[in-house]
């Protein structure tokens, strides 16, 4: 990662805040998104990038920056390269440092991930929610997710009532 | 180049106003089908039920037949009841633990003690204690008393079966109960309010001797909708009772998959897709035959799908003796996934995986000399659909 070879073609991302970032075109081409728009000539030298703000938006660029292969990162079938072991073992560690973020920025990831359609970024960020529910208490799951509970007492009774296994 | 490290923020900075209303973004910004993907993560579990009693928005979500379709036709699979000669039954949970492991107790039965399971189904268990039979449901503690008729002195077998309503899946309110009887009787119970037991007479037709001695241990498996009995002394015939009309017949495998017959060394098991396999131990092999064509009759229809070397594939197993397998070693039972085996010289109970032959030693499902009786959740979750509710949605 550290020697890059000069000369790789790069690419101009701007969010809708009037942000821009210039970033290597194998990096931005790990959001499929955006490769079929290089690929469809769609893009010349700037891509606007809605709804995503900056923020957010370099959060993804941070992230396919770390999982872009980092062999051979020219061609189209670079991202489907098999990384080593060590090097999984590696981006699953800085994954998890990566995801260590407030709700609402987890929520935006999750929806930039989806947008752009970066699928190992949609997989972290929804997985971590699952996580953050999974064996709770249908209460905990409501604040965990800052839910509001739009139930009447009766509708909620007849599910706990039908369901009663699951809520034991 | 300046740049390497990645990005590079031009600073034309000038942010605009969000279009959304302020605040941060809550998990009730995110689309359905953002949802759809987070939610289908949880797996047919207890906690996607309470994540659907959440919000409304959230339940619509689930209770969507496509997407509750998308973990497969088949309620999930948590565990299975082992029965143990002798033994209460046992309940060993498969792997990932999805619900307490002390939610399976049968402690909440009268005369807990005293029952054996005769079967399950779905989240069901049929249970009996030589003359009364219980249909329950361990995870909820529902359980129901079904008068016997206790003039029949020697049974077959007793079996669960979906209930009448083909719509709803099987339940404490809609099952069915089949009691084999003898050769020529069986009866249904169901449940609801024209429920009851109902008697079906079989007139076995063709000059087949079938011996009056036929009993439980005779049971040689079920499969796709059929329960077999093998016929003692005869090399081809068995005993057979249609689950949807409760009649009885008799049928014949092909003489070189059944013969010898005999109690301790045959099998017949279904498969996913409607196939019917033959389990056979002869001189310490097990064979595994299958029949792919449900309705063929044709012997050639049957292949040999599997042949396994006991006392070779046992080798280096712990606790393998040089002694074993001298004489004929026994099939202590065998389901859709794997068979259960012991040397006849002393009870070391073993598993071969249908699918890939695997000899299993050390899992937790070969400490138990019995059946074991597959345990689901009850699914799908009755969660009405609150856009039905508005009319519209």
């Amino acid at each position: 990662m550290a020697t890059r070879e000069a000369g790789k073609k790069m690419i101009m991302l701007k969010s809708p805040d009037g942000m821009e970032f210039e970033v290597e075109e194998a990096v931005a081409m790990e959001s499929q998104t955006i490769r079929k728009m290089i690929e469809d000539d769609c893009a010349d030298t700037a891509i606007l990038i809605p709804n995503i703000n900056s923020k957010i938006l370099s959060r993804v660029i941070e992230y396919c920056n770390k999982h872009v292969p980092t062999t051979g990162a020219t061609g189209a079938a670079a991202s489907d390269t098999v990384a080593p072991a060590a090097l999984a073992e590696d981006l699953k560690i800085w994954d998890a440092e990566f995801i260590k973020v407030n709700r609402a920025t987890r929520f935006d990831l999750i929806q930039a991930a989806s947008y752009l359609n970066i699928k190992g970024l949609l997989d972290l960020t929804s997985q971590t929610t699952i996580d953050t529910i999974s064996d709770n208490s249908l209460e905990e799951i409501r604040s965990f997710l800052s839910t509001k509970n739009d139930y009447l007492p009766e509708e909620e009774q007849t599910i706990r009532r039908e369901n009663q296994w699951a809520f034991q | 180049m300046a740049s390497s490290a990645g990005h590079r923020r031009r600073g034309k900075n000038r942010p605009k106003k969000k279009k959304k209303t302020a605040g941060p973004t809550t998990v009730q910004d995110l689309p359905d089908h953002l949802f759809e993907l987070i939610l289908v993560r949880l797996g047919p579990s207890p906690c996607l039920v309470r994540a659907a009693a959440a919000c409304k928005r959230w339940c619509r979500v689930v209770a969507n037949p496509g997407f509750l379709a998308r973990f497969g036709p088949r309620a999930p699979h948590v565990g299975d009841y082992h029965t143990d000669q002798g033994g209460q039954p046992l309940f060993v949970p498969s792997s990932p633990v999805a619900v307490d492991g002390r939610r399976f107790s049968l402690d909440f039965l009268p005369d807990s003690g005293s029952w054996d399971i005769a079967d399950s189904r779905g989240s069901l268990l049929l249970l009996c204690d030589g003359h009364d039979l219980i249909v329950c449901e361990p995870l909820t503690g529902l359980y129901q008393g079904i008068i016997w008729l206790g003039v029949f002195r020697r049974r077959l077998g007793a079996f669960l079966l979906d209930g009448d309503d083909a719509d709803r899946r099987v339940s404490m309110s809609n099952f069915r109960v089949l009691a084999a009887f003898d050769r020529t009787t069986a009866c249904i119970f169901s449940t609801g309010s024209d429920g009851g037991w109902r008697l079906v007479s079989s007139a076995i037709t063709g000059d087949i001797e079938l011996p009056s001695t036929l009993g439980p241990e005779n049971f040689v498996g079920r499969a796709n909708g059929t329960i077999y009995w093998g016929i003692e002394g005869s090399d081809t015939d068995v005993l057979v009772l249609d689950e949807s009309t409760a009649e009885f017949s008799t049928a014949a495998l092909p003489e070189a998959l059944w013969w010898p017959s005999h109690k301790g060394i045959s099998r017949v098991v279904g498969g996913e897709d409607g196939v019917l396999r033959v389990i056979r131990l002869i001189n310490n092999e097990l064979k595994v035959f299958a029949r792919r064509r449900p309705d063929s009759d044709d012997d050639d229809e049957w292949s040999l799908e599997m042949q396994l070397r006991l006392p070779e594939a046992t080798l280096g197993l712990p606790g393998r003796e040089e002694s074993f397998f001298q004489q004929e070693a026994m099939i202590v039972s065998a389901n859709t996934r794997y068979v259960l085996l012991t040397p006849s010289e002393e009870t070391w109970l073993f598993s071969v995986e249908l699918d890939t032959m695997r000899v299993e030693r050390n899992h937790e499902r070969n400490k138990y000399a019995g059946a074991a009786h597959p345990y689901k959740l009850p699914w799908p979750p009755a969660l009405a659909d609150p856009s039905r509710e508005r009319g519209q949605d």
